[in-house]
């Protein structure tokens, strides 16, 4: 395949999935839904509405008391938490929500990843 | 001439002859008894008005020879007389007697000559109310006129000679005196003449048997007398003055002179009569004693002869005595007493008794002398006995050469338990009176000697005392003072070997002893008794238990003073002055002590309300043990003072020593050269804990100090400190530690203490850290686990079966800075160079502030911190900044950093690394991976990319140039640790012609996920995912292609870069600029 035949197709895939890709799902979720305590297994994250929150998780012998600190942003399904290093320094981590209502939080990183929490 | 002799002799015998003729012619033939009788009772009767009985009256001539005389026979006077013993007033077979009668006729003489009286008696009556029996003369019954001029005597001249009783027995009753005097066998042969009114008199009583009663008391019962008295009776004055008189009581033999006066105007008789017995048996004399008497001699068994002589002078009247001063020798005698178990032998004394028997301070009884032998004993007294009718009072010296204690042993009442052997010599001074020993008053009774003890042995109870040689003076009250508070008593004592203590625990051993005490009154009980005591002892052992005590030549002194009543100014005070030359003391096997030379100086005032106290010690070569623990130390010195001690003790107390030595066990030991310590202590009454109730203040300064502990591998040096504390501040002027390889100088402040340890405050510290090299986790373990609690409340145990100690626990309740520089550091392998900055320790957190030093990678900014809230969740956290670092140094200095950015190792070059992590660890320090937090940045320029396997296949998916050389123009990246999910952010790889954005994610189990956007010179994107071993290479879609064109970035690329610009500020705020 020479140069340009190369090229063709990479412009046509690349349209196709512009084509694809320009209908975005634009879901907004009430953050309010999401202040209180949510469990995942012995994964613990408390959000409160002043935008901090702790998350701990107990199978490694931490509790509450002893959660670390983050704040977070929920805008639209972008659920953005930055942990706080005592140190110093911020650890950033942004999740997309897929579900969030009074008892169920679900949401999934940009690797893939999702999470699963419900409200306790 | 023969003629002349012979014609007188013939002529006096016809003399003789005519006259004898004569005398017998009127003797038996003109003065006959039938003619005479008559006229004799006639005569009689008319001048006695008692009966009278008269047998027969005779001329006699030759029994009254050369005077005629008249002999009665058979002559009795009855005189009825109511209560009278008797009727018979006197009977007398014969009674003779001759007047001479031209003497009475021509001159008014009465001479009356041989007057006898044989075989007869006389009874005297008076009764109670004077009557007497013998008032048998007729009164004249004209009243004779008052008299006005002096009594005359019927006759010029009175001359008695011979009057002669023999064999009369006389009775004399006076019941007014209530005396009865009664006489018998009385032979006595009286002469006297009577001049004007005075009558020279010779009585000579050759035996007479004497009993005489005085008011129920028999004086004389049936004693035989004997006198001869000479005397001259002045009638007038009713004086009778005796000359050289002798008499005898049964055989006690007296001679006696002097004088006895009727005093009538004073109603009593003066005397003064001087008396010399011979020697007489003892027993003799107390035979006299009256029966009321007897009971002073009772049991009394004295053998042996006495002497005695004296003088009985002023008067006797029914109320007083006369003055007796009565001197007795005792001689040779043998002396026994049921209540004395021993018999006195070689018994010798000389004695006075002066008396008038009523005025007690002129009564004594003096031994001039008295010794005395027992069967294995020796003493002899002598002194004073006074006021012998009141409060007998005694003051007497003894001494004894020789006094075997055992003989007296049975005087020892068996209820005191009491033995006594061995033997005292000596001499001792007693004075006090029976009421002051009744009532104990030592303070007014006086003893005073020097006893010597050979061989004492004295057992009381369980008690005991044993000597070979001792003397004791001693003197009560004091003969020597050295104080006016120590008047009562004296004593000392010099022993050779002396042993005392209890039969089953204590004892005490001292050799060539000297003590010297003296005290106040020790009966007075409202006040503890003044002492001074002196004492130098060549040896001093003793034991209590298994404690035992030895010293060489303790000596000292000690005195102890109360308080005086008078003085309200005046205090109890002791003071003890002591000093030993080697001493050595232990208890049972394993607690001992011993000491060169040591002195101790006691000053204790007010010990009984508020003791105020200085103790000063220096002591040479002290060894202590305890079990294993030793203490050694030379040229000790103590000085301690103590005040307020019953309200609110103070405290100074001052320290210092050479080459101290404490060891503890095999492995433990402190080894100071030089060490001098002062502190004051104030007692806090209102704490309860110790170290608040006695906050101490002062200063440390000590030299060349080595500790060892076998807890710590290596020992301490510790060149010099110096410190001042009190109960809030440590102030460390200087100190200088070597632990090893760690040397370091620690100046500054801790504060707070007191409050730290109340509670009310953290411990507050400031402190400057020097030091050329310094092992940081060696003195990480040196403070671990200060102030934290014992259990961890939350943590589960941590893996059992190890001997791990525990994590690295940061001290608490306490804020300590230390301003660091060390030239090097270890930290483990890894050598830190020129470090400053901060650590601080505060209250459980660890932080080394803006630490900067330098290591073979780079110089480095490091902010960490460590916390331990609790064993099982540790909290590590550090802020890491190189600037100019090698990349290949870094992935050595932080191996981990490989798993996480893998790509680094194809990296080479220097670049700036900014990192900041935090986890928490267990107990084990395995991190919590759900609490693993961490963000980085890293920049490089000029990098050289290591043509690896893993470049050769992404530079062949990429299309990249065979001859593009592998160079990196720059490399600026961020990525984020959280959990195990490593998070690369989006960053461009510039290198030759082609740009490349890179970003994905990383897992700690090393599984990955990765987009590299090739953007230039053609925008073409691969995937790469999976693991190391099972790589997947895909082309993808670009997610960051326009990721560093702005106008054309979407906008999850610029979520992406703000994402990124977060981290890096975060990380970069902490970069401490130069």
């Amino acid at each position: 395949m020479n140069m340009k035949k190369y090229i063709i197709c990479l412009v046509t895939f690349l349209s196709i999935s512009f084509m694809f890709n320009s209908c975005t799902k634009d879901d907004n979720f009430d953050e309010a839904l999401l202040a209180g305590k949510w469990q995942s297994g012995t994964v613990f994250f408390r959000y409160t509405s002043d935008g901090n929150g702790v998350t701990w998780d107990t199978a490694d012998d931490v509790t509450e008391a002893e959660g670390q600190k983050f704040t977070w942003t929920l805008k639209k399904a972008e659920l953005t938490q930055i942990h706080i290093m005592s140190i110093g320094g911020n650890v950033p981590k942004v999740y997309t929500v897929t579900v969030l209502t009074a008892t169920s939080l679900k949401y999934h990183d940009s690797f893939g990843v999702t999470y699963s929490f419900t409200k306790v | 001439m023969k003629k002349i002799f012979k014609r007188i002799l013939i002529g006096f015998v016809v003399l003789i002859f005519i006259l004898i003729s004569t005398i017998g012619i009127a003797i038996w033939f003109v003065f006959t008894p039938e003619k005479l009788t008559p006229i004799v009772r006639k005569q009689a009767a008319k001048y006695i008005t008692c009966k009278s009985e008269i047998g027969k009256v005779e001329l006699t001539f030759f029994s009254t020879f050369p005077q005629f005389g008249l002999k009665v026979s058979k002559f009795t006077l009855v005189n009825h007389f109511i209560n009278a013993p008797s009727d018979t007033l006197i009977s007398t077979d014969q009674l003779i007697g001759a007047i001479d009668v031209r003497a009475w006729w021509k001159r008014n003489e009465l001479v009356l000559t041989n007057l006898q009286l044989c075989n007869g008696k006389i009874n005297a009556f008076i009764d109670s109310l004077g009557h007497t029996n013998f008032d048998i003369t007729s009164k004249d019954t004209i009243p004779a006129p008052p008299s006005t001029t002096k009594s005359e005597m019927p006759f010029r001249f009175i001359d008695i000679k011979n009057v002669e009783f023999d064999n009369i027995a006389f009775n004399y009753l006076d019941k007014t005196q209530k005396m009865h005097a009664k006489i018998d066998n009385l032979v006595v042969l009286f002469n006297g003449s009577i001049v004007s009114d005075t009558l020279n008199m010779h009585l000579n009583v050759s035996d007479c048997v004497l009993s005489f009663n005085y008011e129920g008391e028999d004086y004389f019962k049936n004693a035989s007398i004997k006198l001869n008295m000479p005397a001259q009776v002045i009638l007038s004055k009713q004086l009778i003055k005796l000359g050289d008189a002798e008499g005898s009581i049964n055989d006690i033999n007296l001679s006696f002179s002097g004088s006895a006066q009727n005093d009538n105007i004073n109603q009593r008789i003066n005397t003064d009569i001087t008396y010399k017995s011979k020697k007489f048996p003892v027993t003799s004399a107390i035979a006299l004693i009256p029966p009321s008497y007897q009971s002073y001699v009772e049991g009394l068994n004295a053998v042996g002869t006495a002497s005695s002589d004296g003088k009985i002078t002023r008067f006797y009247s029914s109320t007083k005595y006369p003055l007796m001063d009565i001197h007795i020798i005792l001689y040779e005698g043998t002396i026994k007493h049921t209540s004395f178990p021993l018999t006195l032998t070689n018994t010798q004394g000389d004695f006075v008794f002066y008396s008038d028997l009523a005025d007690d301070t002129l009564t004594y009884f003096r031994i001039n002398k008295f010794s005395a032998n027992t069967p294995k004993s020796s003493f002899s007294t002598s002194g004073m006995i006074t006021h012998l009718f009141s409060d007998i009072t005694y003051d007497l010296t003894s001494s004894t050469n020789n006094l075997n204690l055992a003989e007296f042993t049975p005087m020892i009442p068996a209820s005191l338990k009491m033995t006594i052997k061995g033997n005292a010599s000596g001499t001792m001074r007693t004075a006090f009176s029976m009421s002051q020993l009744d009532k104990m008053l030592l303070n007014k009774m006086k003893f005073s000697g020097s006893v010597a003890l050979s061989n004492f042995d004295v057992l009381y109870d369980s008690i005991y005392m044993k000597t070979d040689y001792s003397t004791v003076d001693f003197s009560l009250p004091n003969s020597n003072i050295s104080s006016k508070n120590t008047k009562f008593m004296y004593s000392k004592i010099k022993s050779k070997n002396l042993e005392a203590g209890t039969l089953k625990s204590y004892k005490t051993f001292m050799k060539d002893a000297l003590i010297s005490l003296e005290t106040s009154d020790v009966m007075d009980t409202t006040k503890l008794p003044d002492v001074a005591c002196t004492f130098a002892v060549d040896s001093l052992a003793a034991s209590m238990d298994t404690i035992k005590f030895t010293a060489r030549k303790p000596s000292g002194n000690f005195t102890m003073l109360s308080k005086s009543k008078k003085d309200k100014n005046s205090q109890d005070k002791i003071v003890l002055a002591y000093s030993n030359d080697r001493m050595r003391t232990n208890m049972g096997s394993k607690i001992s002590m011993r000491m060169n030379k040591a002195n101790l100086n006691a000053d204790v005032v007010n010990f009984m309300t508020n003791p105020a106290i200085k103790l000063a010690f220096s002591g040479n070569s002290l060894a202590m043990r305890m079990d294993t623990i030793t203490v050694g130390m030379d040229k000790a010195q103590m000085n301690t003072e103590v005040a307020d001690y019953s309200t609110q003790p103070k405290v100074k107390f001052a320290y210092s020593s050479d080459n101290l030595n404490i060891q503890m066990g095999k492995n433990n030991s402190v080894r100071v050269s030089k060490i001098q310590m002062n502190t004051d202590v104030a007692n806090d009454t209102t704490q309860q804990d110790i170290f608040l109730k006695w906050p101490v203040k002062g200063f440390l300064n000590m030299e060349n100090g080595m500790i060892s502990m076998s807890s710590f591998t290596k020992p301490f040096e510790i060149p010099s400190i110096k410190m001042d504390f009190d109960p809030e501040v440590f102030n460390i002027k200087e100190s200088k530690l070597k632990i090893d390889r760690s040397d370091f100088s620690l100046t500054g402040t801790l504060k707070n203490i007191k409050s730290y340890f109340k509670k009310d405050s953290l411990l507050r510290g400031n402190f400057n850290f020097e030091s050329n090299q310094t092992d940081v986790l060696q003195l990480m373990s040196l403070t671990s686990g200060i102030g934290n609690e014992k259990t961890d409340s939350i943590a589960k145990p941590a893996t059992t079966g190890t001997t791990s100690s525990g994590p690295y626990m940061v001290p608490k309740g306490m804020d300590v800075t230390l301003k660091t520089k060390i030239n090097k550091a270890f930290f483990g392998t890894e050598i830190a160079k020129d470090i400053s900055g901060e650590v601080r320790v505060k209250d459980g957190i660890l932080v080394l502030d803006d630490l900067i030093f330098t290591t073979p990678a780079s110089k480095m900014q490091l902010t960490a911190m460590y916390k331990t809230p609790r064993k099982n969740h540790i909290y590590a956290g550090f802020d890491y900044h190189m600037l100019d670092i090698e990349i290949e140094s870094l992935l050595k200095m932080i191996p981990d950093l490989d798993s996480i950015m893998p790509m680094l190792r194809s990296f080479k070059g220097k670049g700036e690394f900014h990192m900041a992590a935090e986890t928490y660890l267990d107990s084990m320090y395995n991190p919590k991976k759900s609490t693993i937090r961490g963000a980085s940045s890293i920049k490089g320029h000029d990098l050289v990319l290591m043509d690896g396997e893993t470049f050769s296949g992404i530079s062949k998916m990429l299309f990249f140039n065979k001859k593009t050389e592998n160079k990196v123009d720059s490399l600026s990246a961020e990525f984020t640790v959280f959990k195990q999910e490593i998070d690369v952010y989006p960053f461009m790889l510039v290198m030759d012609k082609y740009k490349a954005v890179v970003s994905g994610r990383h897992n700690m189990d090393m599984s990955f996920n990765y987009d590299i956007s090739l953007v230039q010179p053609l925008k073409l994107c691969l995937n790469i995912s999976g693991t190391m071993d099972k790589m997947k290479k895909r082309l993808v879609k670009c997610k960051y292609g326009d990721l560093y064109r702005p106008t054309s970035r979407m906008m999850v690329q610029n979520k992406q870069l703000e994402l990124r610009r977060i981290i890096r500020e975060s990380l970069l705020k902490n970069v401490k600029k130069e």
